[in-house]
């Protein structure tokens, strides 16, 4: 078991094989040996690292492969498919955006690559097949191009529109 | 305290400063220890400086502002990467210069200890850096490499890549007089701290840096700077070492010293130095301790043998045992010159085989290196000594077939005749014995390679005894094929089973037969038994002569061939006349000579001869030409039979031309006489004994059926693969094809492909259109 402080100061106990799914978690306790000291994740609040918590224990059990771009078309490009996420992964990033950027952040900062894959693809499936202002809707994007701007940016990426 | 943001919104120099002075705790004070929290506070400190933005309010989430993903891939090909990265080599140089401040002022085992307690450290703290620096690791450094920055290393690699420029290559030529000079003191019995030495050899592997493929070691560094003077100095020592021992002491001496020195060394290297060291420095030991000597240290093998010093012989096999083929020379110098009659040359494979078993059965406690080793080296004498080299023949399994034969063949009952084949008197050898001895056939069995000739002339030769009724016991045959039958399979014995089968079948034809002439009431015929045997398991060919059956039994001749063909209908006898034997009572009186003053002969003689013998019931004399005219013989066949009635003086030779010798046998226009007053100890009398000429061709054509035995062999073989796998890649083919015959024999390359072309050519196969070394199978 290792103790964990949050940002908030707020301390838990989780057991090391669970955590050790954070890289960063697994090098520094490599790097001390056996410690009993409080590892401090200033970057992580309560709440984001009880939802990592919950993910690394569902992960260690299930142990299948996270949903994730992975495997590549013949000519070695990547693969452009769409990955269906399964049932309990969906369920999980079933978050509030705010939450979800936040487990973004501390998957990245805790270096857990499936928590990751799985967070920034849902983001991306949240973008997909949207015009320009439903995204800047549903991100809260204030739209900061002139007009001008925004012909020359259209005008730009013309060629990549289907028609 | 808000950990959170304890440095977000810093400056760099601010940030910089906290590394700086983390960096330090890792490096120099590591033996405060270095904690969780402390290590966390560097990574957060390199995490936030590396994902802040230069631009605020770009994204409305506010919990996470200015660190958005979006943002952080700006930051790592902004300049903030670069910043840091180098501010951290910039240190680590500045830190590794101070290092070497300190090591220019040592030297000797100063030096080597500061060098080895310097790099432990630095070590273990770069490891620490990089898992503090893995953020910067995880994108920018990755990044770069990925825009072909190679000049941009990882973390770790960096630390050693920097250790290699500021340390090593200035200390290089110190360390590395240092390590040899302790190297010769330690040779010389001095005691030295191995272990600075084992830390120089490690820090030389890993800042052995694989161009592009960090964290793969190339040992290039290694190899130059440590590896390569290392073994020079070796080579050199154990020249002129070894050189001085050999002359100031004897040969058990030196080994009981070599195998020191070899085992002291390869000891050290397995415990201080890199494992790739242990082939070179193996190979160098070899050179200048075995291979300078090795004449030396095979001359001494027999007398080590004879006196049975085996710990010296145990080291003295080690020592070879180190060389490619070292065992080769020591096994020949036992076997030659090996005897060339089947009996003395088995012995001989035997006895060399069991004083080697003995050995490493004793001196090596059967370990089963050794035992492989062994096997691997008998089999090397026993299919290529200088025996076998004779000619192209494989004589290994000939010699071996015919000692087999002696040993189940009964002794001849002329003990005139017996020659140094059976000269031990097989025939009286009791049951434990013969037991034994094929236990010793079997044993040398095993190691040969070409077990089809062997087959070849064991049926060959099992043929003839069972023809000849001489073998010794139906068990002892019986006894020998379950033998073969255990280390070759049910196959090999298949036909040489047939063959007892058919001679048991005969033996009731011949009661059969018997019945049926007196049930015909014909009891005035001579005696009469016949083997009928099938010809497709027996080794025997058709006569190549014609042949007129004498008048006396061609009655009988002609009753078998009819009774014969009403028991069986429809199969075709070939009488083999040429195997066929008789008895002839001989009374042979001289004109005026009371009758009976001479006893009877029992004269024991081929068909051919008997046929020549009763033409002199009719006439005293004969001519050459008569003689091929009323048996209808072949000349050369009438020679040979007339050869053995010639020289046991039984029919007198008289030749055309004056001066011939009276005991051979002339061409056409010789006449030839009965001689009356013929005298032999004996009232037996064989004639029938093969004319040495005639065992020459046999072997030879035995030979030559072997070869060609094998091509339906490998073509059968190819076939079945090829029908298996439909199709194959040429060297495959030739692979699996010598996997499926090398328990009869081992082919050669040359041959599997010349038996492919004839496959080819009788559309077994063909090859593939698409790709020229592939073969298909046609159905």
């Amino acid at each position: 078991m290792i103790r964990i402080r949050t940002s908030e100061g707020m301390e838990l106990e989780v057991e090391r094989e669970i955590m050790e799914q954070s890289m960063l978690i697994k090098g520094l306790l490599e790097d001390v040996g056996h410690s009993n000291a409080v590892l401090p994740l200033p970057n992580v609040s309560g709440p984001i690292l009880a939802k990592v918590i919950e993910y690394c224990r569902h992960h260690q059990l299930h142990n299948r492969r996270p949903a994730g771009p992975s495997g590549s078309t013949p000519d070695g490009t990547p693969a452009r498919q769409t990955i269906t996420l399964g049932d309990w992964d969906r369920e999980f990033c079933n978050v509030d955006q705010g939450a979800l950027y936040e487990l973004i952040l501390a998957a990245n900062y805790l270096d857990i690559k499936p928590l990751l894959d799985l967070t920034c693809l849902t983001v991306a499936n949240m973008i997909k097949g949207k015009m320009p202002d439903e995204i800047r809707r549903t991100f809260n994007v204030k739209n900061d191009f002139t007009p001008e701007e925004e012909e020359a940016v259209r005008k730009e990426n013309e060629w990549c529109e289907d028609r | 305290m808000n950990l959170s943001n304890h440095s977000v919104g810093r400056s760099f120099s601010e940030n910089w400063a906290l590394l700086e002075s983390g960096l330090d705790r890792i490096l120099m004070a590591f033996q405060d220890g270095f904690n969780l929290s402390g290590s966390m506070d560097l990574y957060t400190t390199v995490y936030n400086h590396l994902t802040q933005t230069t631009q605020t309010g770009f994204s409305t989430i506010n919990h996470s502002a200015g660190r958005s993903p979006y943002n952080t891939m700006r930051a790592h090909s902004s300049g903030l990467g670069s910043e840091l990265y180098n501010s951290l080599q910039n240190y680590l140089r500045k830190r590794l210069e101070t290092l070497k401040q300190e090591a220019n002022a040592k030297a000797g085992e100063d030096l080597m200890a500061y060098y080895s307690r310097e790099w432990l450290r630095y070590e273990k703290g770069a490891r620490y850096i990089d898992h503090v620096f893995r953020y910067m690791n995880r994108y920018w450094v990755r990044r770069q490499r990925e825009e072909g920055r190679n000049d941009i290393y990882d973390v770790y690699t960096l630390c050693l890549h920097l250790w290699n420029v500021h340390l090593i290559t200035p200390l290089k030529p110190t360390l590395m007089n240092t390590v040899l000079d302790q190297m010769a003191a330690k040779r010389a019995g001095g005691s030295i701290h191995s272990e600075y030495i084992k830390e120089l050899a490690n820090s030389l592997v890993l800042v052995s840096i694989e161009e592009g493929q960090p964290g793969k070691t190339s040992h290039l560094v290694y190899h130059q700077a440590f590896e390569t003077p290392f073994l020079d100095a070796t080579r050199a020592y154990y020249q002129s070492e070894g050189e001085a021992f050999r002359s100031q002491h004897t040969i058990v001496e030196y080994l009981q010293q070599a195998d020191t020195w070899i085992n002291d060394e390869e000891q050290w290297c397995q415990l201080y130095l890199p494992q790739v060291t242990l082939a070179p420095l193996r190979k160098v030991c070899n050179t200048t301790l075995i291979e300078t000597t090795v004449e030396i240290l095979n001359r001494e093998f027999l007398p080590l043998l004879r006196k049975e010093a085996t710990e010296d012989l145990r080291r003295l096999y080690h020592l070879l045992a180190r060389l490619k083929d070292g065992m080769v020379p020591l096994l020949n110098r036992w076997t030659t010159p090996p005897p060339s009659t089947p009996r003395a040359y088995t012995e001989a494979l035997l006895r060399v085989h069991s004083n080697f078993q003995t050995l490493v059965a004793n001196t090596f406690s059967n370990d089963s290196g050794f035992v492989v080793e062994l096997d691997k080296a008998c089999r090397e004498f026993i299919n290529r000594n200088s025996i076998c080299k004779q000619g192209d023949s494989v004589r290994s399994p000939e010699l071996l077939a015919r000692f087999s034969d002696s040993l189940l063949r009964k002794a001849p009952a002329k003990a005139a005749v017996s020659t140094a084949t059976t000269s031990g008197g097989a025939g009286t050898s009791d049951d434990n014995l013969l037991e034994q001895q094929l236990s010793g056939i079997m044993t040398v069995f095993k190691y040969i390679d070409d077990k089809d000739v062997f087959q070849k002339f064991y049926s060959k030769m099992l043929a003839k005894r069972l023809i000849n009724r001489t073998s010794v016991s139906e068990d002892a045959e019986a006894n020998m094929i379950s033998k073969l039958k255990v280390a070759c399979g049910h196959e090999y014995t298949h036909k040489l089973q047939r063959m007892f089968t058919d001679v048991g079948l005969s033996r009731e034809l011949d009661t059969g037969f018997k019945d049926n002439l007196e049930a015909e009431g014909r009891n005035n015929c001579p005696d009469f038994s016949i083997l009928v045997l099938s010809t497709a398991s027996w080794p025997l060919q058709p006569p190549n002569t014609t042949f007129r059956v004498p008048d006396a039994v061609a009655p009988l001749y002609e009753q078998f061939q009819k009774y014969y063909d009403t028991k069986h209908n429809g199969r075709k006898l070939n009488w083999l006349f040429q195997h066929s034997r008789g008895e002839l009572r001989a009374r042979l009186n001289k004109p005026g000579v009371k009758a009976g003053a001479n006893p009877p002969y029992l004269l024991q003689v081929s068909t051919y001869q008997m046929a020549i013998l009763l033409l002199f019931n009719d006439r005293d004399t004969v001519t050459f030409e008569d003689l091929t005219h009323l048996t209808e013989l072949e000349a050369s066949t009438l020679i040979n039979s007339l050869t053995n009635l010639v020289k046991s003086r039984l029919v007198i030779a008289h030749h055309s031309t004056p001066g011939g010798n009276a005991l051979s046998v002339g061409g056409p226009g010789s006449w030839y006489e009965i001689n009356l007053g013929f005298k032999n100890k004996k009232v037996r009398v064989n004639l029938n004994m093969p004319v040495k000429s005639e065992q020459r061709v046999e072997a030879e054509v035995t030979h030559k059926t072997v070869e060609e035995d094998r091509k339906w062999l490998i073509q059968a073989a190819i076939v079945r693969i090829m029908k298996a796998r439909k199709q194959m890649e040429h060297v495959q083919l030739v692979n699996e094809t010598i996997v499926q015959v090398q328990s009869r024999f081992k082919p050669s390359v040359a041959s599997i492909k010349k038996n492919i072309d004839i496959l080819i050519e009788r559309e077994f196969l063909e090859r593939s259109e698409e790709q020229k070394n592939t073969l298909n199978y046609l159905a």
